[in-house]
């Protein structure tokens, strides 16, 4: 898996993690210099410019990157990357999704490739910190002038560790290529010169990707690690990695560093190599993008609870700066339930709860879980608090 | 089928047993759930709500503790309402029965939660004995606060005075006013929502005294 295309499912991975509990269009520009050495070439010193868009909705993500990549000679070469992926309705455990993914590559402006797959997955979701997906996807990749079909099935697990975050992933790839070829030959009859002859050549090439990916992030850092092996068929295999993080410079710049191998790009006949890069990245608001957004800055404020005329209550937490506000407690089986996001950083829960003291916690951006502030903390005998919360008839 | 018979409905027996448990069971570890199995039983003989038992459980996976403290928090709860059900007498609701064990927990005595039922014969206690932990757990010293709900339950109160002094209490104990004074205070008949003077008042530019001054 490229480098490039990591970043992308590590948005997409987040949205979902986060249940993209709002919406919002995240934009940035990244500035950067590194060395590559791709598989035929000697290492080459590259300069980048990648503006990338990111909107985040209730339950709809949809991205596009572009990158512009200068090389020694004065050679340049583009890519372009857009993404977009669709949630169901929680049912349960399961949700459904959703996704498609286009992806162009120019380099010298004459070898031009791209890749467009589609892919339907099961994702189920265990305590909002925990899930694994199954899916199926089907696709083309164009190599300049041929292609073929793409088919792929794959697997993940996921789980939140703390402040860091554990993904597992196995995909099996089918592409089915076609090329054709074209030869001159003489020919005999008189008054003509050569003939030319199409021979269509087809082949089937299975691989599996599989991949380990450790995400973390602690107040302004953010640290990603992956380890991934490429096996094709009745072929070798490669080893793949990478090790990347970035610094919140200030509340809409950081620095952000990567390094690591990528596999030969089957589909699309592109090559792999080693990269090593670094870069600073503007962004158009604060905070930073998805994957670098302190988690330690938002916290619970507050907690403010109101009998409705329905009969409900209606539980509101302040939390500046989060994005995800959860709550558990013995009314809900401690399961976690995601708060619905309402105005000015405050979440909200409509419950129908009768008059008597409960329980309860609350966490923010998958921290810890704590006592919502406004509450009578008790302990929990888990080594932790709970929040006493006494409604009225 | 002679043969088999037997085996036949042992495994119908299982089946059935399976069927009959509680599906948020299958959240917890083997041990943990044979435990709070066991507990669920000796409480549904007892007449003792089963629900307190399953949500601590529940609380301990749902927090990863380890099975052992798990175990031992289930356990301690189990004896918490059977104390709750003896001190409250027969009759009692589930709902005051947990709310007795976990004003128990908080600290109160048995025989306030028995004083409390003689004084509100007729009505229900939740929420009586919730303030009561609420308040214990807020720093209120036991006694006080056992004093004051007795003392409110004498009057008799509404559920909604007991909700008020637990508000108003919180809002003093947020100001500064020491967690004891304020509930006695509160009980001896300042009206809900009135302002207790506290010193620190007096120091604040522009406030004067705070004797005669109302409420912000």
């Amino acid at each position: 898996m490229s480098r490039r295309r990591l970043t992308l499912a590590s948005l997409l991975f987040t949205a979902l993690a986060a249940g993209a509990a709002r919406a919002q269009v995240v934009g940035t520009l990244g500035a950067g210099t590194g060395r590559i050495t791709y598989d035929d070439t000697p290492r080459l010193t590259v300069v980048s410019l990648t503006p990338a868009v990111m909107f985040e909705g209730e339950r709809t993500t949809v991205s596009g990157l572009a990158s512009f990549t200068r090389f020694d000679g004065g050679i340049w070469s583009a890519q372009a990357i857009a993404a977009g992926s669709r949630f169901t309705e929680a049912r349960g455990l399961f949700r459904g999704e959703l996704s498609a993914q286009m992806e162009m590559n120019s380099h010298r402006g004459t070898l031009r490739t791209a890749q467009a797959i589609a892919q339907g997955r099961g994702h189920l979701v265990g305590a909002g910190d925990r899930g694994l997906w199954l899916g199926l996807g089907a696709g083309h990749a164009w190599r300049s002038p041929d292609g073929g079909a793409l088919r792929r099935a794959d697997a993940g697990a996921w789980a939140q560790l703390g402040a860091a975050t554990l993904r597992l992933t196995a995909a099996h790839n089918t592409v089915q290529s076609k090329t054709r070829l074209v030869t001159a030959a003489p020919n005999m009859e008189a008054n003509v010169v050569d003939t030319r002859s199409l021979s269509v050549t087809n082949e089937t090439v299975r691989y599996v990707d599989t991949e380990a990916h450790l995400s973390w992030s602690h107040a302004r850092v953010a640290i990603d690690a992956a380890a991934g092996r490429r096996s094709v068929r009745h072929g070798g295999h490669t080893d793949t990695w990478l090790f990347g993080g970035s610094v919140m410079l200030t509340e809409r710049l950081a620095l952000v560093g990567s390094t690591g191998t990528s596999a030969f790009d089957i589909a699309q006949g592109l090559p792999g190599g080693r990269y090593a890069t670094i870069a600073l990245r503007v962004t158009t608001r604060a905070g930073g993008p998805l994957e670098l957004r302190s988690r330690s800055r938002a916290t619970a404020r507050g907690m403010e609870t109101w009998r409705e005329q329905d009969g409900t209550v209606l539980l509101v937490v302040h939390a500046p700066r989060a994005r995800r506000v959860e709550l558990m407690g013995d009314f809900t089986d401690w399961r976690p339930l995601v708060m619905q996001r309402e105005a000015d950083d405050h979440f909200a829960a409509r419950i129908r709860l009768p008059a008597g003291s409960y329980r309860i916690n609350v966490r923010v951006d998958g921290g810890t879980w704590m006592a919502p502030p406004g509450t009578t903390q008790v302990a929990d005998e888990y080594n932790g608090a709970a929040g006493l919360l006494v409604i009225g008839s | 089928m002679t043969r088999f018979g037997p085996a036949v409905l042992v495994l119908a027996l299982v089946a059935a047993r399976v069927d009959a448990q509680d599906p948020r069971l299958s959240r917890l570890d083997r041990r943990v759930q044979s435990e709070v199995t066991n507990l669920m039983d000796s409480a549904r003989s007892l007449g003792i709500p089963t629900e307190p038992v399953i949500d601590k459980a529940l609380e301990g996976a749902a927090k990863r503790a380890p099975n052992d403290r798990i175990i031992n928090v289930v356990r301690s709860r189990f004896r918490e309402l059977v104390a709750a059900r003896g001190a409250l007498g027969s009759g009692a609701m589930d709902a005051e029965v947990i709310a007795a064990a976990d004003a128990l927990h908080a600290g109160a005595s048995p025989q306030v939660i028995t004083a409390l039922r003689t004084r509100r014969p007729n009505a229900p206690l939740t929420i009586p004995l919730a303030v009561l932990a609420d308040l214990i757990a807020r720093g209120v010293p036991a006694d006080t606060a056992s004093s004051a709900i007795l003392a409110l339950a004498t009057k008799p109160a509404t559920d909604a005075e007991f909700a008020d002094l637990r508000d108003d209490v919180e809002r003093d104990i947020a100001k500064g006013v020491p967690p004891a004074i304020t509930t006695a205070v509160r009980t001896r008949g300042v009206p809900p929502g009135a302002r207790i003077p506290i010193a620190t008042d007096a120091s604040t530019p522009g406030r004067g005294t705070t004797t005669s001054s109302p409420k912000p």
